[in-house]
């Protein structure tokens, strides 16, 4: 259930931060002085290079949502009843490795016992997380409200309308 | 005389009846492999609830190896936890640690295999079951 949760997080800070950018990067433009069609595209090209340089967002480019929060790694789920005897004998082959050599990476992680996480921990860390992709999303919608002024600046110098 | 077979009934049966499910005795002399079955996590409110071994950051499957007193994730590179203390009792393997501000004990039956865990902090209580095997 956690690791599912998990994953309806980041799958939807990652669309929300993917569609701010989306959302603000298309203004509304009219020519004021009956520039052709190739006039306005050439304007709209320069003018969104000029904003992106002004502004330093490239909306092109979303940002990626920050890093998921410390789930469950590489183990899967819960062995029940009637299997249990099954998989501890396929793996039963597994041991013999030289877990000395695993101690140091392993207490470089957390630990085994350590790194259990109570229910409360795990609230804490997704908490964490969704504040990180509402600070993020945050600082994206200001840095596309900046390229839109940059864009609206240069096209407007241009003899366009834009809304 | 005439009722003699019925003696050799047991005999019969001890002879031929399976041997028991797990290979080899689990009593600390080799490594050996432990799978978690069922994990529950215990609040000071008195609630327990039944947790996944994936949701509380518990590897499903758990080597120990009692002469290096170290329990680890068979992973390469896994998590580790070192035994503090271990000794046999009744036939039982009895292992006790701490990591980062945690205790843990565990019990280990040496015929059957069975295991029970439980891994303590100030704010929970994991209890976890399992069963271990020799290769």
């Amino acid at each position: 259930m956690g690791s599912v949760r998990t994953v309806l997080i980041v799958a939807g800070a990652t669309t929300l931060l993917c569609a701010a950018p989306a959302l603000a990067q298309d203004p509304f433009i009219y020519p004021q002085k009956g520039q052709s069609s190739q006039q306005q595209q050439q304007d709209k090209g320069q003018c969104q290079a000029w904003a992106m340089q002004q502004s330093g967002v490239n909306p092109g480019q979303p940002v990626p949502p920050p890093p998921p929060p410390p789930s469950s790694g590489p183990q899967g789920h819960v062995l029940r009843g009637a299997g249990r005897g099954a998989a501890v004998g396929a793996v039963g082959g597994a041991i013999g490795g030289d877990a000395g050599k695993g101690a140091a990476v392993g207490a470089a992680v957390g630990g085994l016992v350590g790194g259990v996480r109570r229910r409360d921990q795990q609230r804490a860390q997704e908490e964490q997380y969704n504040q990180a992709v509402a600070q993020q999303q945050a600082a994206q919608s200001q840095a596309s409200s900046g390229y839109n002024r940059a864009l609206a600046a240069c096209l407007e110098a241009r003899g366009y309308t834009v809304k | 005389m005439r009722n003699s077979w019925i003696w050799s009934l047991p005999l019969a049966f001890g002879v031929l009846a399976p041997p028991a499910v797990n290979s080899a005795a689990v009593d600390g002399s080799a490594p050996f492999l432990c799978a978690v079955v069922q994990a529950l996590e215990c609040s000071p409110d008195g609630t327990c609830e039944q947790r996944g071994a994936n949701d509380i950051n518990l590897p499903q499957f758990i080597k120990i190896d009692p002469k290096a007193k170290v329990i680890a994730a068979p992973e390469p590179g896994g998590r580790t936890a070192p035994v503090h203390d271990l000794a046999s009792v009744d036939g039982k393997l009895v292992l006790h640690g701490g990591q980062q501000g945690r205790g843990w004990s565990a019990v280990i039956v040496g015929d059957t295999g069975k295991m029970s865990v439980s891994i303590v902090d100030e704010a929970a209580t994991f209890v976890v079951f399992g069963a271990c095997t020799t290769p």
